[in-house]
């Protein structure tokens, strides 16, 4: 089953009130909404309070979600949401005045926290050992050559890998973005 | 896209090469910068990588499971009383609402009056109301509503036992807003207007600034 049949099918599961669709959805995409939230909130611990909201807020509103579409961008809105919600600190949703309503960021924060799911999904899509050197070389700021040191392995091996990886994130990327635009 | 540039752009998104090597000069590789340098950003910044803790999962759960039991618990005799005497007043809005069409025939108006919330207390509407042959035609008069924030607009609803049901959409409040329903309005007697962001979501956002409903 594709993504997009994937998120289509979790979708008719929680409309029809099937509890463990919840489950099946975090296990599915609860990285990508911890993502988003820690992208907002800088704060792992408050992330994962957005994330448990989110998931809850979509759960209480099941009945209106629609069984045709793929639930993924809904799921992406709403964990934005939240975490948005704790960003500013105890305002609650309901009584938020009006005209502050527009301090909920757009367009350039959506990009970028669009780009920061999508590119979790393609990280989680990843074969191990490949997202291993991945992130040795992003985040950490490693050379193939301490990336080789580190997992005591060749640097031929290493960059083999780096290279596989970029390969396959860089086609998986161009593909989720056009099953979800 | 050949091999090539395949190729040369995964080298690029792993920082081997830049973007004047090939990247930046290739026609099929050009449009694909921009996105190749947001994912490098994204790659480099924890927020991708890290996880959360593994009892997530059974908090989620345990959340949901004690959502419907909350509600139910919170509800006092007192709450109680206020839900029973608002239900009662929706049956005889509803019942008003129904006979004023019935008597009227097929093209029959109903009035509703809107009065404002707490997010937007200068707020007050008007609605009439006129069965169709393509189902409820309503004519909003708003007022005191300036235009939506930029990214925002007004959606109007209507209510029931069953759900609620969105009418249409607009954009400041003026008079002569024409809106349709499909449903008649005996099963959804009730009308808001809540402010709604254009993030593509069909649920309400829960921002209600105008409504029918009983105070």
């Amino acid at each position: 089953m594709d993504a997009e049949s994937a998120g289509r099918e979790l979708a008719r599961r929680l409309a029809d009130g099937d509890v463990d669709a919840v489950r099946d959805l975090y296990r599915a995409y609860g990285r990508l909404a911890f993502a988003v939230a820690v992208k907002v909130l800088r704060d792992p611990g408050l992330a994962e309070d957005a994330v448990q909201n989110a998931f809850t807020k979509l759960w209480r509103s099941a009945g209106s979600v629609d069984p045709e579409r793929d639930i993924r961008p809904l799921l992406f809105t709403i964990v934005r949401r939240c975490a948005y919600d704790l960003a500013t600190r105890g305002r609650r949703e309901t009584v938020v005045p009006l005209a502050s309503a527009a301090d909920y960021p757009v367009s350039d924060d959506l990009d970028q926290l669009w780009t920061t799911w999508t590119v979790r999904d393609a990280i989680e899509r990843l074969p191990v050992a490949e997202r291993d050197v991945v992130r040795m070389q992003h985040l950490d700021g490693l050379t193939h050559a301490d990336i080789a040191q580190r997992l005591d392995v060749a640097v031929g091996t290493v960059k083999s890998r780096s290279f596989r990886a970029h390969k396959r994130l860089c086609s998986l990327l161009s593909s989720l973005r056009e099953e979800v635009s | 896209m050949d091999a090539t540039c395949a190729d040369e752009q995964a080298r690029y998104l792993a920082g081997e090469t830049s973007a004047g090597d090939h990247i930046a000069e290739c026609d099929r590789c050009a449009p694909e910068l921009a996105g190749l340098d947001a994912t490098r950003a994204v790659l480099a910044d924890d927020a991708v990588w890290l996880e959360p803790s593994a009892d997530l999962e059974s908090r989620i759960m345990t959340s949901i499971g004690r959502a419907p039991a909350r509600r139910r618990r919170a509800f006092s005799a007192n709450r109680w009383l206020l839900a029973a005497a608002a239900f009662v007043l929706g049956i005889l809005a509803a019942f008003a609402v129904q006979q004023a069409f019935r008597s009227g025939g097929p093209s029959a108006q109903a009035h509703l009056a809107l009065h404002a919330t707490a997010l937007a207390p200068a707020a007050k509407a008007t609605a009439e109301l006129r069965n169709m042959p393509g189902g409820l035609r309503i004519e909003l008069d708003v007022h005191g509503l300036g235009h939506a924030p930029p990214g925002y607009f007004y959606q109007a609803w209507l209510k029931g036992p069953r759900g609620a049901v969105p009418i249409g959409t607009f954009h400041t409040g003026t008079q002569d807003i024409v809106l349709w329903s499909g449903v008649p309005l005996d099963a959804y007697p009730t009308m808001t207007v809540t402010l709604e962001p254009e993030d593509g979501n069909p649920a309400s956002s829960g921002k209600v600034l105008l409504t029918s409903a009983a105070h």
